[in-house]
């Protein structure tokens, strides 16, 4: 049977109907007549029970998986209001999904991608081609903390062949960190990170989208607690970047979250600019009390020298990158795309003229596509699994 | 030049350098993030504004609660708002509303939102004022009750006016943003809420409009409803209903073949000679009361009128519905008409006025009845049965039920007759001919 594969949204203010419409639609899309598995994901201000109760009118006893998010990407829809949905289901004999969950990501984050770890290696068979694994990225506390991806997928690829192409990305609801929730079929969870082995007569690629340039000198950190950025050249880190946008700036220090990109060149210092060359991180919150940054990822070290990024103001570098994705999927036939891609990234939020996503909607034009607006990302960049802020991981599933 | 005045000088060049780099990067990312901060809102109007494009699409004659019910579900979507709902007063012109249309993200106590009297205060309301508050403005008593009601951080309350009075109010509403400032409310979007206002009051006119029209249009079915029993009943005069209704049905009405019916003919002697002598509209007024009386006897037996003409006035009886007793029911009318006549003869003499005396006479057998042409149709018979009767009616007397012999033989064990032997009536022969005295009275059991 042909793989059929059908994507489906909606921005109803009802939970219910905005997820069985988004279900229907998927499946008229697709023209699906068995349904075998569906990615599902609603934003932060449905009730995520009424949403799978939608969702489960058109398909109940197909298994699913996805969670709550920033906002929906599909072939013909972006939204991050929060009464986005966005459902894809997949009717296939190739390509198989399989679902593992872990939950306690707030206890532990290392242990919890341990134990997701092993669940995964006992099911990887020789036919496998790619991971997706999606974690609940809000700690739920006060101050502001994320679970971080960092010690969960350091624990993750202990497990998992080097070869296996992995993408991940961390649910965020919204500017408040409210409670984000994980589905596994017919269950809800929070506190969870869930893993997709994809397997079968297919492959996966993935690129990362950056779009970020180093726009100030390098400059050290030179006090930093876990995420917390505290100084910077041994001066209040807050004091730093209002330093750096000149006087008069005239922007709110709680406008630095979402904002506020600290690039680590791990090239050459003073070489060409080389995208891939560059971590970014970027500001999840203020401390305006400690006049500290609230980094997404606790790797920025005391003595790390990093640079103010700004944001690629011209969308053609998205079509490159694309180009090149569709380049390693070689003489496969591409038949579902995938994109996670960072919430800061969303037009409102990148400060650039265009919309990221809908860039890559065109140039993945005629291939399904479907994903979330993410808090942090994560892809390999070389032989690890790297969390990145302020890109857009994508990933393309071709047959052979 | 030494080594260290090199060194110095391309110190200087560095730190020139970098200094200029510090100042494109103070510009350039201020610039960034203002354009981030612009960006939203640039976002927000032109979403706000395809909320307002899209408002052409809204039918005009959309129900109000469907109306209020999809502007709710667009503004809280296309605006970004946590909560969106309307006030509407509970009776009109009054300054209690409660809340409805609610559109709220999961979590929200709608059920105890819906559950409110909001007071708006007087002034506030005559003022047709709005309020845009965001977080950290001076809160006024009305704007804390507010925020507290509806539990959220900023908001914005714009009137809905329709005809310079106000019909209700939007609310919207966004709750504090944890990591970022937010723009908050800002007055575009009090102007799309505007438009929105005006789209409603349109909406509402059409409403009234469509009241106005529905009694204009309820009044006029009364008076056509008025009109076609009026048509009806001139129709009625005119026609048989049975006739009436193949008409109406049909658009026309056949003749029918009638196997026996009984038809009756009534003539005022010496007409001519008491009609010279009398003003035309007192002779008018004369045969009318005469013949009202006529009406309402054959009426009263299920007797159809077919005509008069002149001081002759025509009848059968067993059309256009077929009877068994039409001999008996025409008889009992003609000597109900005789004894009227009678009766009215007697007062006169004793008023000394002057009186008309009457003939009557009756046939029974085949007739062929229907309408024919097309301009002041009536219903009529056919047949040789009716020129029978009408000579039953000439070889009558004065005060006398003449029947043919056929008539007799369909009712002769009812009545008392006094046989008149065989007459000769024009151009028909000769007939057994019998005058019609009285019903028999029925025999008293011993």
């Amino acid at each position: 049977m042909e793989t059929k594969i059908g994507v489906g949204a909606s921005n109803q203010t009802n939970s219910f109907a905005a997820g069985k419409e988004a279900a229907s639609q998927a499946m008229k899309n697709g023209k699906i007549e068995r349904p075998d598995f569906a990615l599902i994901f609603c934003g932060g201000k449905h009730d995520p029970r009424e949403f799978l109760n939608g969702v489960n009118e058109i398909i109940p006893d197909t298994p699913k998986t996805g969670g709550s998010s920033f906002g929906i990407i599909t072939d013909e829809f972006i939204g991050y209001d929060g009464f986005e949905v966005g459902v894809t289901i997949f009717s296939s004999d190739k390509i198989r999904f399989e679902v593992f969950a872990e939950g306690d990501l707030n206890k532990d984050e290392y242990q919890a991608g341990m134990k997701l770890g092993q669940k995964i290696q006992s099911a990887i068979k020789d036919d496998a081609c790619g991971l997706w694994v999606f974690y609940d990225s809000s700690k739920q506390q006060n101050p502001p903390m994320l679970n971080f991806a960092t010690p969960l997928f350091a624990a993750i690829e202990q497990f998992i062949p080097e070869e296996l192409s992995v993408a991940g990305g961390g649910f965020l609801t919204d500017m408040m960190l409210s409670t984000c929730y994980q589905f596994v079929n017919n269950e809800i969870y929070s506190q969870h990170v869930v893993g997709i082995l994809i397997s079968g007569a297919c492959k996966m690629d993935t690129v990362i989208l950056h779009g970020c340039q180093p726009c100030s000198d390098y400059i050290t950190i030179t006090k930093v607690q876990g995420p917390v950025v505290f100084e910077i050249e041994n001066k209040p880190a807050l004091e730093v970047i209002d330093e750096l946008l000149g006087p008069d700036h005239g922007i709110n220090v709680k406008d630095f979250a979402m904002n506020v990109t600290l690039g680590v060149n791990r090239g050459d210092k003073f070489g060409d600019f080389q995208e891939k060359d560059y971590a970014n991180r970027l500001t999840l919150a203020v401390d305006e009390p400690n006049k500290a940054l609230v980094m997404f990822e606790p790797d920025l070290k005391d003595g790390a020298e990093v640079q103010l990024m700004r944001r690629n103001l011209e969308p053609d570098y998205v079509e490159e990158v694309i180009n090149e994705l569709k380049e390693q999927a070689g003489d496969s036939k591409p038949v579902f795309s995938f994109y996670i891609n960072c919430g800061g990234r969303a037009k409102p939020f990148s400060g650039v003229n265009f919309e990221d996503a809908e860039e890559v909607q065109k140039a993945l034009k005629g291939i399904p596509l479907s994903g979330f607006y993410s808090g942090v990302e994560a892809a390999r960049v070389g032989a690890n699994i790297q969390p990145l802020d302020w890109t857009g991981v994508l990933c393309l599933i071709s047959e052979d | 030049m030494s080594s260290n005045e090199n060194s110095d000088s391309a110190q200087r060049e560095i730190n020139y350098y970098k200094e200029r780099l510090k100042k494109l990067t103070s510009s350039y990312m201020s610039l960034e993030y203002r354009n981030a901060d612009l960006s939203k809102d640039v976002l927000q109007m032109s979403e706000g504004l395809k909320v307002i494009a899209e408002l052409q699409n809204q039918k005009a004659e959309s129900k109000m609660e469907e109306l209020l019910e999809s502007l709710s579900e667009q503004i809280n979507i296309r605006l970004k708002m946590d909560v969106t709902l309307v006030l509407i007063p509970d009776e009109k012109g009054s300054f209690i509303h409660s809340p409805k249309f609610i559109k709220a993200y999961a979590g929200y106590p709608i059920e105890k939102v819906k559950s409110l009297s909001i007071a708006i205060p007087p002034d506030f309301f005559e003022s047709r004022r709005y309020i845009i508050f965001n977080q950290g403005a001076d809160e006024d008593d009305f704007a804390s009750s507010l925020l507290k009601d509806f539990d959220m951080s900023q908001f914005l309350l714009s009137p809905i006016i329709h005809n310079q009075q106000v019909f209700g109010y939007f609310f919207v509403g966004r709750r504090s943003q944890l990591l970022q400032s937010g723009t908050g409310i800002l007055p575009y979007h009090q102007n799309i809420l505007d438009a929105m206002g005006g789209v409603v009051s349109a909406v509402q006119n059409q409403i009234d409009r469509n009241v106005i029209l529905e009694e204009c249009v309820e009044e006029r079915t009364k008076e056509l409803k008025k009109e076609k029993e009026l048509t009806e009943e001139l129709l009625l005069n005119i026609l048989p209903y049975e006739t009436t209704q193949e008409l109406k049905a049909t658009g026309y009405a056949k003749a029918k073949d009638y196997n026996v019916v009984t038809v009756l003919f009534t003539d005022f002697k010496n007409f001519t000679q008491f009609s010279a002598g009398m003003p035309s509209h007192e002779l008018v007024a004369e045969i009318d009361f005469y013949y009202r009386a006529f009406d309402q006897i054959t009426a009263k037996h299920g007797i159809e009128k077919i005509k008069t003409i002149g001081d002759s006035y025509m009848c059968a009886s067993g059309l256009p519905v077929v009877k068994e007793r039409h001999a008996q029911d025409a008889i009992d009318a003609a000597l109900e008409i005789r004894d009227f006549v009678n009766q009215v003869k007697e007062e006169r003499i004793a008023m000394g006025r002057p009186f008309f005396e009457i003939r009557i006479g009756l046939h029974s057998g085949p007739v062929i009845a229907g309408i024919v042409g097309i301009k002041k149709f009536a219903y009529d018979i056919w047949g040789d049965t009716v020129n029978v009767a009408s000579r039953m009616e000439s070889c009558s007397e004065a005060g006398k039920v003449n029947i043919s012999n056929v008539t007799y033989e369909l009712v002769k064990d009812e009545y008392d007759f006094d046989y008149r032997g065989k007459i000769e009536a024009k151009n028909k022969g000769v007939i057994d001919m019998y005058y019609v005295e009285r019903k028999k009275k029925p025999a008293t059991s011993k």
